[in-house]
């Protein structure tokens, strides 16, 4: 008898093999690592002034330089990266549970409850996404917590669209009609069949789509429409170091390049992941 | 041809109607008393009272809405809280500003994305492909709003070749070529990112009709490959970059707030911001329902062409 083989291990072994994917990955978790572990490796206070204002880089004790107001520009980082980086994944992987719901109802549940969905999702889609995002944070207290509402609240329509796609998709495909045949019942074939098979190319999406919600989450908080003074987020910063662009131009320009780099990354795992996950490109 | 317009036109209806209704909700939907944020925390219940009436605050929401519609279809958007006159006259002018930024930004996504993308398809992995679809992946997860200051930084502050922010120079500004200057910058910025997908798409999708059976007949049939790139692959690549570049366009109307506020550029995007900062409601839904009937519109215009372009649709109506 054959062994059954596990997709999620053959998935794993193939996203192995490509050295782009491991390594943005692998810089994911160090950048995650980084920030959780600010309060311990942290240089400085990221709240405390420590050095001249504006310091430039390589000064003593401020290895990427000072903030307007004296702050160190590293510590900074490292504590910001909690912020953007919960910004960026919370909402989006809430969105994606929630869109997957809402994707399989409309997709599987049959004409009435699709087209009711549907329409309304529609209506969100005459929106932009970075438009919906500030609006909802707008009309809401600035906080993180407006933040991750505003990017979940834009993100479902979205995902749902996707999942709806792939669930129909699915719902043609043999095996499920050889399992109804064999007298599965309704949520068997739902949890069984639809969702394992939806959720691929969901996640690919998802994680693409982390990296694009830290960017929009940075750019709220650049709006000063999250996260608040004096806390430490990378578009806050960015916004911060508007005032002194000429003359103290790295308080603007780490953050920016962290941002890139984690979204950059984020990219890649996403590459990575549709590549390991696409049944075509399996070698044997 | 036709009837797919017509069917396109009047599926957008119930769409706009949907998007009337969640708009018109939104000063229902903010936290946050209306006659606090219009007379302050302090106001006695009478003055309340009276600006409820005043604002038909006490009727229900369907009369409300009602209301509302019948306005907006008669061009009046409403009286702004903060300038306290009508939200069409404020808001109209910006949007030409907006438009003028973001017809520059997409000319330049469009351009810049598709012959980039088709560069490096045509050279498909190697040097050129490489280094240019490295440059693509960079500026597409580069925050708009950075790329706007980098910019700012180095062409503005640093070299000081071009004006930092505004529309005009304050000092004998207004002609074209002034305008031209300041746009520039805010336009380029925008577009960049927006370039990176639309790059891209493109060389993907050339790829793809690249490795089809069809091209391989011509190319064997002894065609000269300048003209397989530009008339076969071109006519089959062509949906789904016009696709992508229909959803940029949706993309760059959403960064457009972000252009337009760090380069204090007067559009609609800016003042969109400004009124959300400043809780003034109205504007705030004459901006975004201005937006959105645009975003609807042009979807409606992509997919129109969309469907004359593509060679699919085009023998499936043929054969009608």
């Amino acid at each position: 008898m054959t062994r059954e083989r596990n997709p999620l291990r053959e998935a794993w072994r193939s996203f192995r093999r490509d050295p782009g994917s491991v390594a943005a990955l692998a810089f994911v978790l160090f950048v995650v690592a980084l920030s959780l572990l600010a309060p311990l490796i942290s240089p400085h206070d990221p709240f405390q002034a420590v050095a001249a204002r504006n310091a430039p880089p390589l000064e003593p004790g401020v290895l990427f330089g000072a903030d307007a107001d004296g702050r160190d520009v590293l510590s900074r980082l490292l504590w910001g990266g909690r912020v953007s980086l919960i910004t960026g994944i919370v909402p989006t992987i809430l969105a994606t549970v929630v869109s997957l719901l809402i994707g399989i109802a409309a997709g599987y549940g049959g004409r009435w409850i699709d087209q009711a969905l549907m329409r309304t999702l529609d209506i969100f889609f005459a929106f932009p996404l970075v438009l919906v995002a500030i609006v909802v944070a707008g009309i809401l207290t600035p906080s993180i917590y407006t933040v991750m509402i505003a990017i979940f609240i834009a993100l479902i329509p979205y995902i749902a669209r996707l999942v709806r796609t792939t669930a129909l998709n699915v719902k043609t495909q043999p095996y499920v009609e050889a399992a109804r045949a064999g007298g599965a019942t309704e949520s068997t074939i739902v949890f069984r069949y639809i969702l394992p098979n939806t959720i691929a190319p969901v996640i690919v999406y998802a994680t693409t789509l982390i990296g694009m919600m830290m960017v929009l989450g940075s750019a709220l908080s650049f709006l000063g429409l999250g996260v608040q003074p004096p806390t430490a987020d990378w578009g806050l910063m960015i916004s911060e170091g508007r005032t002194v662009l000429r003359r103290a131009p790295h308080v603007t320009i780490f953050p920016g390049i962290m941002i890139v780099l984690v979204a950059l990354a984020f990219g890649f795992i996403g590459d990575g992941l549709r590549d390991a996950l696409d049944p075509k490109l399996r070698s044997r | 041809m036709g009837l797919y317009v017509l069917l396109r036109l009047l599926s957008a209806i119930p769409v706009l109607l949907g998007v009337s209704i969640l708009v018109f909700l939104l000063m229902h939907l903010a936290p946050g008393d209306v006659t606090s944020t219009l007379l302050g925390p302090m106001a006695s219940p009478e003055a309340r009272e009276a600006i409820r009436a005043r604002l038909g605050l006490d009727q229900s929401l369907i009369v409300q809405y009602w209301t509302w519609i019948t306005l907006v279809l008669q061009g009046d958007l409403g009286t702004s809280w903060v300038h306290r006159h009508a939200v069409a006259d404020l808001v109209l002018p910006k949007f030409l500003n907006t438009v003028i930024l973001a017809v520059s930004s997409a000319l330049i996504a469009y351009i810049v994305g598709f012959f980039s993308g088709f560069v490096a398809a045509s050279r498909a992995y190697r040097w050129t492909d490489r280094i240019v679809m490295g440059a693509m992946l960079v500026l597409g997860s580069t925050p708009l709003y950075w790329l706007g200051l980098i910019l700012v930084f180095f062409f503005a502050l640093t070299w000081r070749i071009l004006p930092a922010t505004g529309m005009m120079s304050a000092i004998d500004g207004g002609g074209i070529l002034d305008v031209l200057e300041h746009l520039i910058l805010p336009a380029v910025a925008s577009a960049l990112p927006s370039a990176a997908i639309v790059s891209r798409v493109t060389r993907a999708s050339y790829l793809e009709v690249l490795q089809q059976n069809y091209i391989r007949v011509a190319r064997s049939r002894g065609v000269p490959r300048q003209m397989i790139l530009r008339k076969h692959a071109l006519r089959n690549a062509a949906p789904a970059i016009l696709t992508v570049g229909g959803m940029e366009l949706g993309y760059l109307l959403g960064g457009v707030v972000f252009t337009e506020v760090v380069f204090a550029w007067p559009g609609a995007g800016n003042q969109l911001y400004a009124s959300i900062v400043g809780r003034d409601i109205p504007t705030v839904q004459g901006i975004v329902l201005l937006i959105a009937l645009a975003f609807v519109l042009i979807n409606l215009v992509v997919d129109v062409v969309n469907a004359y372009v593509d060679p699919r649709t085009r023998t499936a109506l043929a054969r009608q």
